[in-house]
């Protein structure tokens, strides 16, 4: 049995009465000892090998769990992969999405993963059967029927559950289905070994204990959720609090009355968790109390300096320590962590000349003034990874240039599911090229925004979500429904930038004057005059599946003149 | 507590976050679209008020399903009674 599973076992053993997880669904507290879990995952692996036929330690074949937000995720998941399954989590319908595209939207990646079983619930199997959906040869097996076999007991307590299988640790233990247009997800294949090796190293980066307890909203399909807040935690045994994402986004300050009622100490979160938390539970700040936090650690997004600034800021009144910020690079391919800020210190970040960062030229760090840009470090790298920067021909660079982040160690991901051709493009010599920039400067990390994200204006580097959050700060643009294209312009040979956002229906502000503020914000702050800002009805702009807008489609759509006559226009 | 009481602290906490003028009346026929400025967040930040100020707390499912702000000042009358009990 390889190092993981044989991890999980002995936790089985040891910490039976212990808490494993308190789940919180609507307004009930669901507290889940080892002892249920142990339970649930024999009931999980013997459900799945009645349904499907006992794996052989070699198979491997894949389980697609569609679950809510609920106790029955991690035996699910736990239980297929200890009884010989490769489990992936996948996002469920939202109430907004409309099911039949929902589900259409699937059908290429479960031709492509073919896998041997899809568990659900009832609701969702109707959805799938009413659109359409091919699930090819896998047994659908609802969640109801996960739990029906009572588990078996073993011969004597030192033997082996008889539901499990024991694989090596070089088998894949599980796949993560990274973001993207949901035909085209990437299905990350972990090993065991990979996710043993990376809990170990990351547990011991953060000096996880037993008096840890981590709080969780966010959705066990990300790697973010997967790997931070169940896979390690797992590992070291370190208890869990999960609230739904649905229950966060609507009532965040229910992520702190659980950190306060069960004295939680770390908690992960992308940027704009923060933001919201600001400008949602802010003004209630001295009602909460956060002083048993060790770290909220800012992740899956570039770190802004003046969010941390300002929820620290806020949050002083909580009890939020000085020390109580972290910032960390990850990515499903790493299994997560690759760089983690030290825990116990204070957030640093440093100014950079602005020009010479615009312009892709070594870092020069100054006095924060008017050439400057202030940079959140990303910390430095886990042990066992090996870090490098590297040009656009893959070689590698020196400190403090700006070039791709590449990636060796030891818990890389075993490549793409069924997807060689990505996994060669992507993996050069042992080494990951994870498509972000950013440079290493006093052994921190600095990271700037994936390649996908950059513009060049005029042999100037900027980078469209830099833009795009700072368009929607003005009054009348709707934030977080803007888009900054790189528009090719024949005259110069380069791109123009323009800049294309949604009216906010409810500020009382002209269109005119809105696109000229924008206008005179971007140039003002970035230095560069967009060619042109157009404003445009609410719900215009294109998003991909996972609800997030799509550049690449946006920008389509505005060369082809698709969306018509704007609202309002500044050039 | 009243219904009127909570009335009053609803109608209060959709005035703080929403962008009605000064003076204009909140009736509780009205839904958020006939607000202005009560959109996704501002209903948030609306709930978080009420929630702060009446300490209880208000699954986000049951507050969707409110339709109007008289359904709004019954749910939330509901659940400071469940608590009391």
């Amino acid at each position: 049995m390889n190092a993981y599973a044989r991890q999980i076992v002995g936790h089985f053993r040891e910490r039976r009465d212990q808490v494993f997880s308190h789940v919180v669904v609507d307004d009930e507290t669901h507290t889940v000892r080892w002892r249920d879990l142990e339970r649930g995952c024999r009931q999980v692996a013997a459900c799945l090998a009645e349904a499907c036929g006992r794996p052989t330690p070699d198979e491997g074949r894949v389980v697609l769990i569609f679950l809510p937000h609920g106790t029955a995720l991690f035996p699910a998941f736990l239980g297929a992969m200890l009884g010989g399954f490769v489990p992936s989590f996948m996002p469920c319908p939202s109430a907004r999405q409309d099911p039949d595209l929902y589900w259409q939207s699937h059908q290429a990646l479960l031709r492509r993963i073919r896998p041997a079983a899809v568990i659900s619930n009832a609701g969702m199997f109707e959805q799938m059967a009413a659109c359409g959906l091919d699930t090819g040869s896998a047994v659908q097996i609802d969640e109801d029927e996960l739990f029906a076999i009572a588990p078996v007991s073993p011969p004597d307590e030192s033997s082996p559950a008889p539901e499990f299988v024991a694989r090596d640790g070089r088998a894949i233990a599980l796949l993560q289905h990274s973001s993207g247009t949901t035909g085209l997800k990437k299905g990350v294949a972990l090993s065991f070994d990979a996710i043993a090796a990376h809990a170990r190293s990351y547990g011991r980066t953060l000096g996880v204990g037993e008096s840890d307890t981590v709080v969780s909203w966010l959705p066990l399909y990300h790697d973010m959720g997967l790997i931070a807040c169940f896979v390690t935690p797992a590992w070291t045994g370190t208890g869990t609090v999960q609230m739904s994402a649905f229950e966060w986004v609507n009532r965040p300050q229910q992520l702190f009355k659980l950190i306060e009622r069960h004295r939680g100490t770390l908690c992960w979160l992308p940027n704009f968790a923060f933001e919201h938390l600001i400008h949602t539970v802010g003004r209630h700040a001295g009602r909460f109390d956060l002083s048993s936090v060790r770290a909220f650690i800012s992740c899956s997004e570039p770190c802004k300096a003046a969010t941390f600034a300002r929820f620290r800021e806020t949050f002083e009144a909580a009890g939020l320590g000085e020390t109580a910020l972290g910032s960390c690079y990850a990515m499903a391919e790493t299994v997560f962590g690759v760089t983690q800020s030290p825990l116990g210190a204070e957030l640093s970040h440093r100014s950079f000349e602005r020009h010479r960062l615009d312009r892709g030229d070594r870092v020069v760090e100054i006095d924060e003034g008017e050439d400057s840009v202030e940079l959140v470090d990303c910390g430095v790298p886990l042990g066992g990874i090996d870090l490098r920067i590297v040009d656009a021909e893959r070689r590698p660079l020196e400190d403090g240039s700006v070039g791709e982040i590449a990636i060796a160690g030891d818990f890389l991901f075993d490549g793409y599911h069924e997807d060689p051709e990505r996994t060669r493009r992507s993996v050069e010599g042992g080494r990951y090229h994870s498509n972000d920039l950013g440079f290493l400067h006093g052994g921190r990390l600095y990271v700037l925004g994936r390649v996908d994200d950059l513009i060049i204006v005029n042999g100037r580097n900027l980078f469209a979500h830099q833009i795009e959050a700072l368009a929607g700060r003005i009054p009348g643009l709707k934030a977080g429904r803007v888009v900054a294209l790189p528009i090719p312009d024949e005259r110069t040979g380069s791109n123009v930038l323009v800049i294309v956002a949604e009216r906010d229906a409810d500020a009382m502000t002209d269109e005119r004057s809105v696109v000229r503020a924008a206008l005179t914000l971007v140039e003002s702050e970035i230095d560069v005059l967009p060619h042109a800002v157009e404003l445009l009805e609410r719900g215009s702009l294109l998003k991909t599946s996972s609800g997030k807008l799509s550049r690449r489609e946006n920008l389509r759509r505005y060369l082809d003149g698709g969306f018509g006559t704007p609202l309002g226009r500044a050039a | 507590m009243s219904r009127d009481e909570i009335k009053h602290i609803v109608i209060e906490s959709i005035r703080e976050e929403s962008t009605l003028a000064e003076g204009a009346g909140v009736a509780e026929s009205m839904s958020a679209r006939d607000v202005p400025g009560w959109d996704s967040l501002a209903h948030v930040r609306i709930m978080l008020g009420i929630e702060m100020e009446l300490d209880i707390e208000v699954p986000s499912e049951r507050t969707y399903r409110a339709e109007t702000v008289g359904q709004l000042i019954d749910l939330v009358a509901a659940t400071v009674n469940d608590r009391r009990n």
